[in-house]
């Protein structure tokens, strides 16, 4: 029997439809249990297994080290770890899921810094402010990482470890080039020109290594031009629930990208588009092939024979490190982020959810963490510390950095803002002709189109 | 001698065996000439698929593998980071994983494929149709509802995954089997049914010998699409020790560095099961097979 | 010879004797539905309700709410009628998305389906060892994980890579350049091996005596593959068809590896689309309602072909 292609379409709409409204019927809301007792004999705790510490071996023995001293200081409360394999996006994805469900939900989760708001905006997570002053390391956390879990006066998450960003330059190539080291520049002016020689003396040399384009992600920002647009006069991203598409410190920081770019003293637009464009100065340094890069404090670390990625033993005599100045001098620029602690808001055990957070921040185990996953510990008493800087070279320059560093926003939308910058970076490396106005625009209208026309401002 | 010995013997002489030792395919063979180019076509469209993987190979055997092609700095070590136990388990777990999906999928879709391209079944058409399109549904979508609903029956291990990946497979593999029967003239159950069979000897003894070729690219798809799936066992698996390949791969991805080399030895350590599994099959169905004059005009 | 029984009604003749009553208005030469094709059908169908058939129909719903990855919809969502629709419409990357993917799968499904068929009918005449070498490595590169495929590619098409190195430009970035182009090809090869599959298989189903009686009539080789091959093979054509459309549909990760979608949008496809509005971009119900939209595009698409093709499906 031959059906009309009417009947046809008719009963596939038919189907659709009853699909959708079984479903309607089944569930819509869910709304959050309410808490338990508060004495489970188990907590669960949940982290990234491949992509946060350096290699799975050391997350693996920092996770079972913890894993075991609270054991040891809790008898008959057992640790449940729950790893989550893949990288970044993976790990946000498979945590989104496990909270969902009061069954599977972390007692203890690692959440990347950048997630806080909008975890703390969805009920998941417990406030912290009332066993936080009885601690022996929230006070000796700098202003800006304490702020970075905190929203609307109450603490979602403390930080477990941070990433910032330096200049990292070769000195030999500085020394082959004739620039006089060690190196300090003031301003951008003092970069730019430091670059220009290389270029001039070197040609074979990648002068700067300036990120751009969406290939990298927020990650890409953060170790990119991020560092120059918090270092201007007008360092603001989102202002309420606005973000900032055109304002003098954008302006003056995609300027920069241009004039790196046009006068090819930038790495190749295919090195720059590689999704791991990030980590590739770490290799191209060894090979005397890059003289400055915007790097970030775990180059040191993975310059180790312990990390080995790659191992560069002449690296602490070959690199220098120095801060990112602000736009006219005066001043220290870093964008900073990490991976945090955060307690489930329906947490079986919240008192020994918080007591597995004490032990991780204690001095061991947070030096232990900094250095296998390259961070800087929050608490600044550890910076000092021989066991963080003798780990590699420059360790207790990225402590005294850390105060000074900007956060990025963390809330719904960053990553549109995220997305349409990376497009307008992009376009800037691909088409030698885009004006900053263009790319100005690039930015605002995809930011516009995707949220709304209102939700986009220009600074003056 | 009973009805039913009588029928078997007979519905058996009506087909040769699926499988003739004799491995030349019943084509008029071509000319020297003809075979000569034919072989060299086959080897360049080979060397084209094997290009991109020259990568592999240089990486797997290079201490300092990037993304460039190069010579490499000799190593084994990469092939040793890729055989450590933790990542012999996790190429068990995949075999575990796709041949439970590729048994679960295969039969259903199988005895589903027969009743569709041989019944009446009303309204045929559209619902496969339909069927088939829903599984272009992104898999990153609809790995929402479902790990909720597995989450909810405490179904979140190797298992009920593999089923769950063997369900996904089934829309295309009901339609390729189909596919395949509709093409078997029915003239041969028509005599099967003259001589009383049943609808399981036909199933086992006339159809299904006849559709083999079809089941087994069934089955082929089956396994692969269970054994490439990253999405799925990332999600619906917990435990970390039940965990396939493709999740292994990332045990070498890490923020602040990727292991090239490590990636490709392993990678292509992954590849071989399947290349072995291929190998074998394809002499499985080398022989073809002929109606042999059991229908006349 | 009919006759009549006892209450009037006509009675047919057995083919060995014996009459049987027939009842007025069944008719004997259309196949009846038979119950017994439910157990046939039984343990499939109990599969697909249960794990896609629901699971599907809450993903589509999922595109009418204002479900959201995580926030404070993340938990207590409810269905929002046409918003995200109103948002569709509005959006600059859907119709470029669109038809960049219109783009990358007819090139996928034309060159998919045109090598895989060469290759399945090489490989009938050719000899052993390179039958199952080149076989091989066309079901390897089906097989291979998406993360690794993708790897392989971009190391392969980006400067300093295989494709440059031996074309003597090894500073060419082709995946930048031209990344539709490549994207489109990686996706081609990392399907060739399926359609190779299917098409072996099926070129079995063709009876040697028809294409021996071709020759016996001394048609050559082109005329035998036109005309008899060609028309046995074509309800194989469209099942590969719609199902190598489907596998593009579903194989975001290679794309997502090599490209993110980029540079800028221009390997933005619907699936990647969907996936950055899901889930980079949090908008889980968003990135479902693109997902619905690609599933119906599809199935329309599907529809029309097979009407097109006449094959009775």
């Amino acid at each position: 029997m031959r059906m009309g292609r009417l009947t046809r379409c008719a009963l596939a709409a038919l189907s659709l439809a009853v699909a959708a409204g079984v479903a309607a019927c089944s569930g819509t809301a869910h709304t959050a249990t309410s808490p338990s007792s508060g004495n489970a004999k188990t907590i669960k705790v949940a982290f990234g297994s491949t992509y946060v510490f350096d290699t799975t071996g050391l997350t693996n023995k920092w996770w079972n080290q913890v894993a075991q001293q609270f054991e040891a200081s809790h008898p008959g409360i057992k640790v449940q770890l729950v790893p989550i394999p893949g990288s970044y996006n993976d790990i946000v994805n498979k945590l989104s899921l496990l909270y969902r469900n009061p069954s599977t939900a972390p007692d203890v989760a690692e959440i990347p810094t950048g997630q806080i708001g909008l975890w703390a905006s969805s009920g998941y997570l417990r406030p912290l402010n009332s066993e936080l002053p009885s601690t022996s390391w929230w006070n000796e956390f700098p202003a800006v990482v304490q702020s970075e879990g905190t929203f609307g006066g109450k603490v979602y998450a403390v930080n477990q470890g941070e990433n910032d960003s330096a200049i990292f330059y070769n000195k030999k190539l500085f020394a082959q080039a004739g620039i006089s080291v060690p190196w300090t520049p003031h301003n951008w002016s003092d970069i730019l020109a430091a670059a220009r020689k290389i270029k001039a003396k070197l040609p074979g040399v990648i002068p700067l290594w300036f990120l751009a384009g969406s290939g990298s992600g927020a990650n890409g920002l953060l170790q990119g031009i991020n560092n120059f647009i918090v270092g201007t006069a007008t360092p603001k991203i989102q202002d309420g629930n606005k973000w900032v598409v055109d304002s003098p410190g954008i302006r003056d920081s995609l300027t920069l990208l241009k004039t790196v770019v046009d006068e090819g003293l930038d790495a190749s637009e295919s090195q720059l588009f590689s999704p791991n464009a990030v980590t590739t100065p770490l290799a191209l340094f060894p090979q005397g092939k890059l003289a400055i890069a915007i790097g970030s404090n775990y180059y040191p670390g993975n310059w180790t024979k312990f990390i080995n990625a790659p191992a560069w033993p002449a690296a602490p005599q070959t690199m220098g490190v120095v801060p990112i100045p602000t736009e006219h001098g005066g001043g220290i620029a870093s964008t900073l982020g990490g991976w945090d602690y955060a307690i489930s808001a329906n947490s079986g055990n919240p008192k020994a959810a918080f007591d597995l957070i004490n032990i991780m921040e204690n001095r061991q185990n947070s030096i232990d963490a900094a250095n296998w996953a390259g961070w800087v510990p929050p608490n600044k008493t550890y910076w000092t510390a021989p066991a963080f800087t003798n780990f590699a070279f420059s360790q207790a320059l990225f402590g005294q950095i850390l105060p000074h560093a900007t956060l990025t926003p963390s809330s719904a939308n960053y990553s549109i803002w995220v997305q349409g910058m990376g497009n307008a970076t992009g376009q800037i490396v691909q088409n030698p002709n885009t004006t900053v106005n263009q790319a100005i625009n690039t930015l605002k209208s995809y930011v516009s189109n995707q949220l709304g026309p209102d939700s986009v401002e220009t600074l003056k | 001698m009973t009805d039913l010995a009588l029928s078997n013997r007979s519905v058996a002489g009506l087909v040769e065996p699926a499988r003739v030792p004799d491995s030349a395919p019943r084509v008029p063979a071509p000319s020297r000439w003809g075979r000569w180019t034919g072989n060299l076509i086959l080897s360049v469209i080979g060397v084209a698929f094997a290009l991109p993987m020259l990568w592999l190979l240089l990486a797997s055997l290079d201490s300092h593998a990037s993304w460039s092609i190069e010579l490499p700095n000799f190593t084994l070590a990469n092939f040793q980071a890729a055989t450590a136990s933790d990542k012999l388990q996790s190429l068990w777990n995949s075999f575990v994983l796709s041949g439970v999906a590729t048994i679960v999928s295969t039969t259903a879709s199988a005895l589903a494929a027969y009743a569709l391209s041989r019944r009446r079944i009303p309204w045929k058409g559209p619902i496969l149709l339909i069927v088939l399109f829903l599984s272009g549904v992104p898999m990153s979508i609809l790995i929402v509802p479902v790990y909720q609903m597995f989450a909810q029956e405490n179904w979140l291990s190797i298992m009920p995954a593999a089923i769950f990946l063997g369900v996904t497979a089934m829309p295309f593999e009901i339609w390729l089997i189909k596919n395949f029967m509709d093409a078997i003239p029915i003239d041969l159950e028509e005599a099967a049914r003259i001589e009383r069979a049943n609808t399981w000897q036909i199933l086992t003894r006339v159809v299904g010998p006849l559709a083999l070729p079809g089941i087994g690219a069934g089955a082929i798809y089956a396994f692969v699409n269970a054994w490439g799936s990253f999405i799925v066992p990332l999600v619906l698996i917990s435990d970390p020790n039940q965990q396939p390949g493709p999740i292994a791969i990332y045990g070498f991805i890490g923020a602040a560095n990727v292991r090239y080399g490590d990636i490709a030895a392993f990678s292509l350590l992954y590849a071989l099961p399947v290349f072995l599994l291929y190998a074998i099959m394809s002499r499985l169905f080398t022989g073809g097979f002929t109606l042999g004059g059991a229908i006349k005009g | 010879m009919a006759t009549m029984n006892a209450s009037g009604a006509p009675a047919e003749m057995l083919p060995f004797g014996g009459r049987q009553d027939v009842p007025q208005r069944k008719r004997l030469d259309v196949e009846r539905f038979q119950w017994g094709s439910m157990v046939l059908l039984l343990p499939a169908l109990v599969l697909l309700v249960l794990l896609f058939l629901i699971p599907v129909g809450y993903a589509f719903f999922l595109g009418f709410t204002n479900l959201r990855l995580v926030g404070p919809t993340a938990l207590s969502y409810h269905f929002t009628g046409l918003a995200n629709v109103r948002q569709l419409l509005h959006d600059n990357v859907f119709p470029l998305s669109v038809e960049l993917t219109a783009i990358f799968v007819v090139g996928s499904v034309v060159g998919t389906v045109i090598v895989g068929l060469a290759l399945a009918l090489l490989m009938r005449t050719a000899n052993g060892l390179i039958r199952i070498l080149v076989g091989g490595v066309a079901v390897v590169a089906w097989m291979m994980p998406a993360v690794t495929a993708g790897m392989t590619w971009y190391a392969s098409t980006t400067a300093g890579g295989t494709f440059g190195t031996l074309l003597g430009l090894s500073s060419s970035d082709f995946l930048h350049s031209q990344p539709l182009l490549i994207v489109t090809l990686a996706n081609t090869w990392s399907q060739c091996g399926f359609a190779m599959l299917v098409f072996a298989a099926a070129l079995r189903n063709i009876p040697s005596e028809v294409i021996e009686a071709a020759t016996l009539e001394n048609a050559s080789r082109v005329q035998r593959f036109r005309m008899i091959m060609l028309p046995l093979l074509r309800p194989t054509i469209v099942t590969t068809v719609l199902l190598v459309t489907l596998l593009t549909l579903a194989n975001f990760s290679l794309i997502y590896i090599m490209t993110q979608g980029g540079p800028g949008n221009s390997t933005n496809i619907l699936p990647v689309y969907s996936y950055q509005q899901a889930f980079s971009f949090n908008n889980l119900a968003y990135g479902a309602l693109i997902g619905d939209v690609m599933v119906i595009i599809a199935t329309m698409f599907g529809f029309a072909y097979v009407r097109a093709s006449k094959v009775r499906v």
